[in-house]
Formats: structure tokens, C-alpha cells, sequence
């Protein structure tokens, strides 16, 4: 497999502490967080598996040829602008949440348009790029931030006032009965691998089967990730105290203090870590959904332009540039619950599309 | 046969004449043993007239049979076919002899280039390492190549010649074995469709191919370093070579190329990648400082640690402008002084800095313009700006942190890092010559494919 | 003329956006400490009192060039914003690190008070807490010789790159609200004194939510830090009967269990092992005689331990987080478990046990 297809996974594991997941995750902290997290990783491992190994049946094809080819129009047209749909809806999270991130954290003065406009002048530009480009680029930024986030994850693990005990706590309500919503926030960290689907044009694998051991490195990675986004901010900010923090981790990073480094908050370097890799993430997703709503939309041309992934990215950024006056901080929290529930179904119908897909090619 | 070869003479004769009888260093000469006739036409002044007594004259009336001079001049070394008039025309003025005789137009190549000499590296010097450049003129550089990179699959060949009235010779070199074919064929398109009335300079030449009229970065390394060259043939890139410069333009190159030297192959291991990651803390340096500056002092104190943060204040009391002011002051005042030295002679140059440099600095925090802090800063920039080893790349990056420093004034540290994401952003949609311009692991990826 | 009129309007454009949050750092105030006070007209009403260094372009004089700002409110948001009235440059609390509050203040209720801290943004999480006594004014105003930065000399009290002290109790602003908050463990602050012109922080009290501060003395705040941080590069007196030395410890770890069945009384069986060499001595010591050293230390250790668990115990406290440990072990509806903690941990015993390991004599034998 590709390097680049493992960076996408890896960056919306590292993406998912940013889209509201970890507070999701602490809200229900006390009705079986664990046993979601468990069923989560279970159930997306699955859908990773069939899905990926489905994608590689195909090489150097995309997800919308194939589903274009073998259902019916109707349906192809139906089920691509509704995937398409969710990916924005997925870079429009991360987007809306570092705005507001941003706002708080690093300039409260600024108006949020002006940054939202920054970000997606940003992101529109990036997500424009060639396929391929935007993989160079990832990869170029995950390199810088990758090292410096594992170490602040490291440092948070063997910081001396992280209470083990708090943690512990929640493990004991590990067999609880866990919401959907908790199951489907935890799944939003491991979805990455579903941009193979636009990615598989150019990943060119060698393989056309995910081997296991890679594969089985990325669930415990993938374990190992969620569970850190869910209980560094438990052990730093305690069973009953970290109820009420709107992004926990933030709030978490500035408990950490590096006494020797050049910076000695630790919120500054994650916040601007996080610039980066939100970021990224929204250039991929927006790439991706870009590329599938472009497979069904009339191909139109100006100057020799093709002018329709431009429109489709100015709609999507005036409409994220305008939500913080739209919707209330609550809205979007409510509705990233329903989006995260919504998104396990999804698993199943994109699975059994592409497992349908594949048998029609084998008996053609 | 003879029909056509007959015209020949009579075509070309009158168009030279007509283009040339006024020019004081054209030479008409009729070679004439009585029986025999011959005419010799050439411009003095570009041809190697030692030669041309050994070569022809004696010879033709040595001979006295044209036949025989005719034969022996189609089996001179230097002997060129005739193709048609305009480029009879265009062959003479890249000093070559017309020779007619009889019917028939005979060309034989015997410029002759006044500074072959072999330039010392001035531009891209190394401690150890060859110490020579190249030359000025385009044969001695591909003598000084194929020295230097003994191969049988070495390909030279000669492109149209460019700029409509600079008219220059320009050949492209590559290693038929390692290159790309569709990279060849993509340069020589891109050659045959450059158009512009002179052409002095590989820059110039590099401007010309490139498809985008308006560029910030280089996409094609200029180097003088015959070494370089021969290391760009080994890794199957394309050398174009342009006559009358000792610089020479390789296509297609990444962006690291613009931050090794030679001297990483000639120093020990360890030692070259110190150096390299210094060259890169050096960019990082020059790219970041002054905006972070900026942002930090005056959108987010908190990042600094206290001590520093009340230092950094302290020194900026007396200072009645704001940062990005104070900043963009001692920026442009250090450009000065490196454009300075650039133009100025070079004995006079390095007074001028020194001078320009201390005074200014000192003067300038006394006066209370600028903070303490800020002249390291500037320092520092101005440094490190110069570790860069090829200057196309250090005057980008001079050009780019201003860039930076514009974002940083109006957002704060999330235009540092918003800016800094745009940067590779950019220069990863770059592409040279149809390969990506930034892409890691760049050596890795090409031993799959 | 086009790419004229396009630059005109990206310039202007920026100029209209450029206005928002660009504050040059000498137009800051940096408030380094911040006091809370109880307010001497008013009861309810807090007094905030602010240590706002100015910038100075003598690097030596930064120390002194300080303003103590002090407003009353009824509220900390209320009087600061009085305070911000007074001063001409913007008050930032990016750099606040040390929080004192004054020994009145923690008899309210102290959520309240925390509260302001945690709501903010700018405040740094690690930024220091303590107790000034009598006030926290007093704390502020006082002046160390030679201080480079004002406040200065307390963040190198706190800070690890300063004195490490077992009877300097560091606490951090989340620490200290992660304990106020959590139920089963309570929070500790170092108290902070001004005695003959220097800093003395050689107490802690210990504050819970609606209850009055406990204060621990020295010894005990030592051996508090001791169990709770397992500081090393500590010295400690063994005073026995005959033999009295002072035991420089090199290693300390503890752990302990808490055993409750049914059927027998509630135990926290409590373990604590020494490492450690002879700093000094004033009987003569003997090689020989290192067994009945060790069980010396076994003895005033345990003896030590124990009459601290049992004043914690008395006084209805927890720093240590024994039932925090106990939510952590049981299942069960959290509501419940905290009650069911509150009557055991009044009949529990504690079991001591020390293993000390005397290595070396110091320098000489």
C-alpha cells in the first residue's frame, strides 16, 4: 500500500480532536464511553477492510467512475451527491470548529469572517490542486506536525499531575450501555479511509489486497489515538471537572507546561500545530468531495476553465465563512451527534455499494 | 541535381552581398591562380584568421584544381552542408566561411570565440571541490562536460537558435540512457516555441520557457559548476547550454536542488547533513523571523516566555512606531545595503557595508527608530538569507518573507502559519518541466517508477 | 492599469481589516501576579489587587517598575474591569502566573471565586496558586532585592527551574481546580508569608468546597509533599533515642490499597519506600549497626504518616485523593460510590508500612 494512504488515516485520527469528538466523547464519559470506543473501532475496522480491499478491486479508478458504471443512473447520481454532501459536511465541521478555535484562543478580536476567509481562500486553493498534489502537500505538513504532536502526546502521558485515578474511573463504567452518537463520534477518527475512493486514481498500489499486518498496526494505532483524544483531557481536567470544557484538548494542552522548551505554554505549539493540520484535513476532504460532486455535475467550461469545482467551492466557503453568524455554538454540536450517528449507516451503504460493484464487475 | 546546386550560388551571392557590403569586417575575396577561381566570403572579425591562410589559401593554390580543393574542403573537419540562403546567412554570422566555388556554396564552420578562458566559481564556491566554473563560450563548456562525465550515451544536441535577434546558439545536453524521453521532448517544444527578440542569460532563457508569465520561484537551477552538471547528467536531467554564458540552465529540478551545494558530496557524512540542516534552519530563519516578530509582539506577548517578553517590551519603549513599521524599516534599509554591494565595486563594496551596517544599526536604536532586538533580528535575517546556496532560490525566499510579513501584519501568528501552509501549498502546484516541483522523498519515488 | 487598480484594492482592503487585535507589546500592561483580597468595607465584596510590571528599557531596574492597581468589587470580572479604567495601556493576563488569595477569601465559597479564572481565556492554566497571609496585598507588595522581573523571585519559588524544596507546595491554577471540582480528593494551596523581609513558604492549607481551610504545619506539609510528589534530593531528621541523624533521601515512592470488605473495618494499607544516605549525624555511626538505622527510619517515618493521615482524617480532608482511588476501584453509580465513601473514610485505618534502605553514609563513614 501507498505511504499516502496511510497518511490519510493518520491525519483525521489526529483531525478528530478538533471536530467536537473529544467532548462528545467526555459527555458521555460515565455511560460506557469504552464499550463505544470498543464497538467504534470494531465495527470501522470492518467497513475499512471491505471498503479499501473493494477500492483496490479497482485500480487507478475513483469511486464515482465505478459507481457510475455499474448501478443504475438514478441511484449513481442519488448516492454520490449524498457522499459528496458528507464530506463537506465533514471539512465544514473541522472548519467551523478551528474558526471558533481560533477566535478564542489565539485572537479574540478578530472578526471570525476575516479568518474564516483566510482558511478558505486556504483550502479552496489547495483543494483545486492536482489529486496527486494535494497528497505531496499532506505530506509535507504532516512531517512538520506529526513529530511535535506525538511528543505533546507523550508529554501529556507521563506528565506527573495526569490522574491516573480519574482515568480509571471511567473504566469502570466501561460495560454501560453507549449512545449511537458516541459510537459514531468515535468512528469520525478512523474514517480517513474512505478517501481512497478519489485517491485510488492516483495511489497506484502494487497490492490489490490490504495486507494484514499493516492493517491490524492501523486498528491498534487507531485504539491507541481515540482512546488518548478521550482520556488525556480526563486526566488532566478530572471525571467530574472536565463536563464543561467546549474543546477539552485545547483546554488540556494549556495545562501542560514545558519548563525547558523554547515556548513554555504548550497551547501555542498545539494551537498552531492545529492550524495546520485542520487545515490539511479540510483541503483533503473538500478535495474529495470536490472530485465526487464534480463526476455528476455538468462539465462547464469558461475560457477553458472548467469553472464547476471553483463554484462548488465558493457555495461551500460562503456558507462556512457565514455559519458562525447562522448557527449557535449548541446547533452545531447537536448536529455533529446526529452527522456522527449518521455516518455508521453510511459505512454500511458505501460497503455494500461498492461489494455490489465489484460482483457486477467480476460477472461482466 | 546540378540544376538546383547551379541557383545556389547565385542566390545566395547577391543576399550576402546585399546584407553585408557595408560592414567594414565582412571580407570578399576572390582566390584567383589564373586559371582558377574561387570566392571566400567571411566576417573577419568572428572567424579564426590564423587558420583561415593554413586552411584555404594556401591549400587552393597548392592544389591549383578545384576539384581537389573542392574535395578537400567537403573533408575538412569543420565542414558544414549547405541547407539553404537564410541559413547561410544565419551560419555566417555564427562565424563560418562561405566558400563558392564553382557552383556550389560551401560552408565550413571556423569560429573563432575571444574568451574561451575557463572562469574561476564565483557564484556557487566551494572550500573543496573543483574551483573552476565554466567558460563563455559554449564549445569549451561541452569540452569541460564530457571531461567530466565520460559516458557513450551523452546526447548533444543543438536547438534552434534563440531570440529573433540575439540569435544565440543554445544546445541541450543529456544522458540518452537515464533521461526521461518525454522531459526531452517537453524542453525542446518548449525551446521551439520561445520567442523573444534577445536573449542574454540562462534567467532570461528560463523566463522564456517557462509557461507562466508571472513567477516567483525558480523552476530550472542556473548553475556554473561543470561538477553540478555532471552530477545533473548522472541523475538524467537535461543541461541546456546557451552561447556566450558561463551559466547553464538544468531542467527539471525539485526544490532541494536549490538547497544542496556540491560541497555536500565532498564533505564527510555527518558533516554535509549538519550543513544541509542548517541551510534549512537558515531558510527557516530568514523565512520566519521578522513576521514572527511581528505576530508575536503584537497580537499574542503570551507565547514568549515572561523574561523575554519584558525584554522584547523594554527595548521597544522608545520606539514610536508600530512593530510591522519598525520591521519593514530595517528590512529595507539591509536590501539596500545588499543591493548595495552588489553594484558598487568591489573595493569600495564591503566599506559600504560595514559602514552602512554599523552606523546605521547603532544610530538607528539610539535615535530610538528601532528596538535593540530588532537589529539582531535583521542581522540574523540578512545572515542566514545568504546560506541559501543558489541565488535564484535566497532572492525568492528575500522576496517571499515579505509576503509573510504582509499576512502576519493583518492576521496575527495565524497568517504566520496560514502563510507558511499557502508557501507549500504553491510550490507543491508548481511543476517543472512536467515533474513536481516539491514532493519528498523525491529520490525514492523515482527509483519505483 | 488593471494590476494598478487590483493593488489599490487589496490594499485597501487590508487597511480597513487591519485594525483588529494588533496591540504592540510596550502599549501592554503585563499583570505578572494577580491578589484577591477580601474587601475591608464590605464583606461580600472582593478586593483585586494587581501587580502590573511596565516595560523599561534598563534591564536592570525591571524589578521595581511595578504598580499595585487595587479595585473593589462585587465581583473579580467587575473590578477589574475598574481597574482597566485606571491603567492607559491594555491590560493583558497572557503572562499572569502566580494567583495569590488572600487567607479571608478561602473562607468563602471558593468555586465561586475560581470560577472567573477558569472562564477566561487569556489565563494561563499553569499559572501558580497560593495563600497570602495575613493577605494577599501583602504578599504583592513586597519587594526582594535584586529581583529581575517583578514577581520574579516567586516563580522561581514554584517553578522547577528555581529551589526545589519539599515544604514548597506548588500547585498549579487547572491542579488546583481539577481537586475543588472532583469529588473524592481535595485541593491544597502553599501558603505564602512575608516574614523579616523575605518569602517564607513553608505551609499549605488545604481547601474543599463549603468547608473552612485546613492549615497543616511545616513538618507536616513536608511529609505531605514527600508522600504526594515523591520528591527526592530531600532531607529528613530521624530522631531516635539515642541516635539522632538526618536522612538525605534519594528515592521515595509510595502506593497504597484500600481494602474494604463487608465483613471486616475498612483499611488503606499504605506503603512507602526509602532510599536514601547519612547527611549528618551527631552521634557517630557504625557500618554495622545499618539494620537498626533502617528501623529507625521504618519507625519515625510510620509514626510521622500515620499522625498526618489521622488529622487529615479527623478533619473530613482528602489531598491525597484516597476516594478518588476508591471510585476508581468499585463500580457502581457514581452518586453512590461518593456517598458511600463519605462513612468509610471516617471509620478507616490506616496501615503504615515503611521500608527503608539506608545505602551509604555519605562521604565519610
Amino acid at each position: 500500500m501507498s505511504r499516502y494512504f496511510y497518511y490519510l488515516v493518520v491525519l483525521y485520527m489526529l483531525a478528530n480532536v478538533v471536530a467536537l469528538v473529544p467532548r462528545i466523547l467526555i459527555q458521555d464519559r460515565l455511560n460506557g464511553t469504552v464499550m463505544a470506543l470498543v464497538i467504534a473501532i470494531v465495527l470501522t475496522m470492518f467497513y475499512f477492510y471491505i471498503f479499501t480491499n473493494s477500492m483496490l478491486k479497482f485500480p487507478g479508478k475513483g469511486q464515482p467512475e465505478i459507481v457510475l458504471t455499474y448501478t443504475p443512473k438514478w441511484f449513481a447520481f442519488t448516492y454520490l451527491f449524498f457522499v459528496a454532501i458528507l464530506y463537506f459536511c465533514s471539512a465544514w465541521f473541522i472548519l467551523v470548529s478551528f474558526i471558533d478555535i481560533t477566535n478564542i484562543f489565539i485572537n479574540p478580536e478578530m472578526p471570525s469572517f476575516l479568518i474564516g476567509a483566510v482558511f478558505l481562500a486556504l483550502v479552496s486553493f489547495g483543494a483545486l490542486m492536482k489529486t496527486e498534489k494535494t497528497l505531496y502537500a499532506l505530506e509535507i505538513v504532516l512531517l512538520i506536525s506529526l513529530p511535535l504532536i506525538i511528543a505533546i502526546f507523550f508529554k501529556a502521558y507521563f506528565n506527573q499531575l495526569l490522574s491516573w485515578d480519574a482515568i480509571k474511573v471511567v473504566f469502570i463504567h466501561s460495560f454501560e450501555k453507549p449512545s449511537i452518537s458516541t459510537i459514531g463520534a468515535a468512528s469520525y477518527s478512523m474514517i480517513g479511509f474512505y478517501f481512497i475512493s478519489i485517491y485510488n486514481r492516483v495511489l497506484k498500489p502494487k497490492v490489490n489486497k490490504l495486507k494484514l499486518i499493516p492493517f491490524l498496526l492501523l486498528g491498534i494505532l487507531a485504539t491507541v489515538n481515540i482512546f488518548t483524544s478521550f482520556l488525556i483531557p480526563i486526566g488532566f481536567n478530572g471525571v467530574d471537572g472536565s463536563e464543561n470544557y467546549i474543546y477539552p484538548w485545547f483546554s488540556t494542552a494549556d495545562s501542560i507546561r514545558m519548563e525547558f522548551g523554547f515556548i513554555e505554554r504548550v497551547l501555542f505549539i498545539f494551537l498552531l500545530l492545529y492550524i495546520g493540520i485542520s487545515i490539511s484535513t479540510a483541503t483533503i476532504t473538500c478535495h474529495v468531495g470536490v472530485e465526487t460532486l464534480k463526476s455528476i455535475l455538468p462539465k462547464k467550461k469558461w475560457k477553458g476553465i472548467a469553472m464547476v469545482p471553483s463554484m462548488i467551492l465558493l457555495v461551500f466557503s460562503v456558507f462556512t465563512i457565514s455559519s458562525p453568524y447562522l448557527f449557535s455554538q449548541v446547533h452545531i454540536f447537536d448536529f455533529s451527534k446526529f452527522y456522527f450517528s449518521l455516518l455508521l449507516l453510511v459505512g454500511a451503504i458505501s460497503c455494500s455499494v461498492l461489494l455490489y460493484a465489484v460482483r457486477r464487475s467480476k460477472s461482466k | 541535381m546540378f540544376q538546383k546546386k547551379k541557383s545556389d550560388v547565385e542566390r545566395v551571392k547577391p543576399l550576402i552581398e546585399s546584407n553585408f557590403k557595408s560592414t567594414q569586417d565582412v571580407n570578399f575575396q576572390t582566390l584567383n591562380t589564373g586559371k582558377e577561381k574561387a570566392e571566400i566570403i567571411y566576417i573577419s572579425t568572428i572567424v579564426d584568421q590564423s587558420q583561415i591562410h593554413d586552411l584555404f589559401y594556401r591549400p587552393f593554390f597548392e592544389y591549383a584544381n578545384l576539384e581537389k580543393f573542392e574535395s578537400y574542403v567537403q573533408s575538412l573537419p569543420y565542414y558544414k552542408s549547405f541547407v539553404d540562403e537564410q541559413e547561410t546567412i544565419k551560419e555566417m554570422l555564427h562565424g563560418t566561411v562561405v566558400l563558392l566555388i564553382q557552383d556550389e556554396v560551401h560552408l565550413v564552420g571556423l569560429r573563432h570565440q575571444e574568451n574561451t578562458a575557463v572562469l574561476d566559481a564565483s557564484v556557487e564556491t566551494t572550500i573543496i571541490g573543483p574551483q573552476k566554473a565554466l567558460s563563455e563560450d559554449i564549445n569549451t563548456n561541452i569540452n569541460l562536460i564530457r571531461h567530466r562525465y565520460h559516458e557513450k550515451s551523452l546526447k548533444i544536441e543543438n536547438a534552434p537558435n534563440i531570440g529573433s535577434k540575439s540569435n544565440i546558439e543554445v544546445a541541450v545536453v543529456y544522458d540518452a540512457e537515464k533521461v526521461d524521453a518525454k522531459v526531452v521532448e517537453e524542453v525542446q517544444k518548449k525551446l521551439d516555441k520561445a520567442n523573444r527578440p534577445i536573449v542574454q542569460s540562462a534567467g532570461e532563457l528560463h523566463r522564456a520557457l517557462t509557461n507562466k508569465k508571472k513567477r516567483l520561484f525558480p523552476t530550472m537551477l542556473v548553475t556554473e559548476r561543470p561538477d553540478r552538471i555532471a552530477y545533473n547528467l548522472s541523475q538524467g536531467k537535461i543541461i541546456i547550454m546557451i552561447e556566450g554564458l558561463p551559466f547553464v540552465l538544468i531542467a527539471p529540478t525539485v526544490f532541494f536542488d536549490f538547497m544542496s551545494s556540491m560541497e555536500d558530496f565532498y564533505q564527510p557524512y555527518w558533516v554535509s547533513k549538519f550543513l544541509l540542516s542548517l541551510r534549512y534552519l537558515g531558510l527557516g530563519i530568514s523565512l520566519f523571523l521578522p513576521s514572527a516578530y511581528v505576530g508575536v509582539t503584537s497580537y499574542n506577548p503570551e507565547v514568549l516566555r515572561i523574561q523575554l517578553a519584558f525584554s522584547i517590551a523594554g527595548s521597544r519603549v522608545p520606539v514610536p512606531y508600530p512593530s510591522y513599521l519598525e520591521v519593514l524599516f530595517m528590512l529595507l534599509m539591509m536590501e539596500m545595503l545588499t543591493e548595495a554591494s552588489i553594484r558598487l565595486p568591489k573595493t569600495i563594496g564591503s566599506t559600504a557595508t560595514t559602514v552602512g551596517g554599523l552606523i546605521l544599526g547603532q544610530a538607528a536604536t539610539e535615535a530610538g527608530l528601532v528596538s535593540n532586538i530588532m537589529i539582531i533580528i535583521v542581522a540574523a535575517v540578512a545572515i542566514s538569507n545568504f546560506i541559501i546556496p543558489i541565488n535564484e532560490m535566497s532572492f525568492a525566499m528575500r522576496v517571499m518573507k515579505y509576503i509573510l510579513l504582509a499576512l502576519t501584519t493583518f492576521t496575527g501568528l495565524i497568517g504566520l502559519v496560514i502563510g507558511t501552509i499557502a508557501l507549500i501549498y504553491y510550490l507543491v502546484s508548481l511543476d517543472s518541466v512536467g515533474h513536481p516541483y516539491l514532493k519528498l522523498f523525491y529520490g525514492e519515488s523515482k527509483q519505483q517508477s | 492599469m488593471k494590476t494598478l487598480f487590483q493593488t489599490c484594492m487589496l490594499i485597501c482592503t487590508l487597511v480597513v481589516l487591519s485594525s483588529c487585535g494588533f496591540k504592540d507589546i510596550d502599549k501592554r500592561s503585563f499583570v505578572v501576579s494577580m491578589g484577591i483580597d477580601q474587601s475591608q468595607e464590605n464583606e461580600k465584596n472582593y478586593e483585586v489587587i494587581l501587580k502590573i510590571a511596565f516595560p523599561s528599557s534598563e534591564a536592570n531596574e525591571q524589578g521595581k517598575n511595578f504598580q499595585l492597581a487595587t479595585e473593589t468589587g462585587r465581583t473579580i470580572a467587575e473590578a477589574v474591569s475598574r481597574i482597566k479604567a485606571k491603567t492607559s495601556n491594555e491590560l493583558d493576563f497572557g503572562h499572569m502566573k502566580i494567583i495569590v488569595l488572600g487567607e479571608k477569601i478561602l473562607e468563602r465559597d471558593i468555586g465561586q471565586t475560581m470560577d472567573w479564572f477558569t472562564r477566561r481565556r487569556d489565563i494561563q492554566q499553569i499559572a501558580f496558586i497560593g495563600v497570602g497571609k495575613p493577605t494577599a496585598r501583602e504578599v504583592l507588595a513586597h519587594e526582594p532585592k535584586g529581583e529581575r522581573l517583578p514577581s520574579n523571585e516567586l516563580f522561581l519559588f514554584f517553578g522547577e527551574t528555581g529551589t526545589e524544596s519539599p515544604y514548597v507546595t506548588t500547585n498549579y491554577l487547572f491542579h488546583f481546580r481539577r481537586n475543588l471540582e472532583e469529588r473524592g480528593i481535595d485541593g491544597y494551596l502553599p501558603i505564602i508569608e512575608v516574614k523579616d523581609d523575605i518569602f517564607s513558604i513553608m505551609t499549605m492549607c488545604l481547601v474543599k468546597k463549603g468547608e473552612k481551610p485546613l492549615p497543616l504545619k511545616d513538618d507536616e506539609t513536608e511529609l505531605f509533599n514527600l508522600l504526594n510528589r515523591g520528591y527526592d534530593k530531600v532531607s529528613i531528621k530521624i530522631q531516635g533515642v539515642k541516635q539522632h541523624f538526618i536522612l538525605s533521601i534519594d528515592q521515595l515512592s509510595s502506593s497504597y490499597q484500600i481494602l474494604s470488605t463487608d465483613s471486616q473495618k475498612p483499611v488503606i494499607k499504605y506503603k512507602v519506600n526509602i532510599k536514601g544516605n547519612i547527611e549528618e549525624s551527631m552521634v557517630e555511626i557504625k557500618e554495622e549497626k545499618m539494620d537498626q538505622y533502617n528501623q529507625l527510619v521504618e519507625q519515625v517515618v510510620k509514626k510521622r504518616t500515620e499522625a498526618l493521615f489521622k488529622k487529615l482524617q479527623d478533619s473530613h480532608y482528602d489531598p491525597l485523593g484516597f476516594g478518588l482511588r476508591y471510585r476508581a476501584n468499585h463500580s457502581g453509580d457514581e452518586n453512590v460510590k461518593v456517598k458511600e465513601w463519605q462513612n468509610i473514610y471516617d471509620q478507616i485505618r490506616f496501615d503504615v508500612n515503611v521500608k527503608a534502605n539506608i545505602t551509604g553514609t555519605g562521604v565519610i563513614e
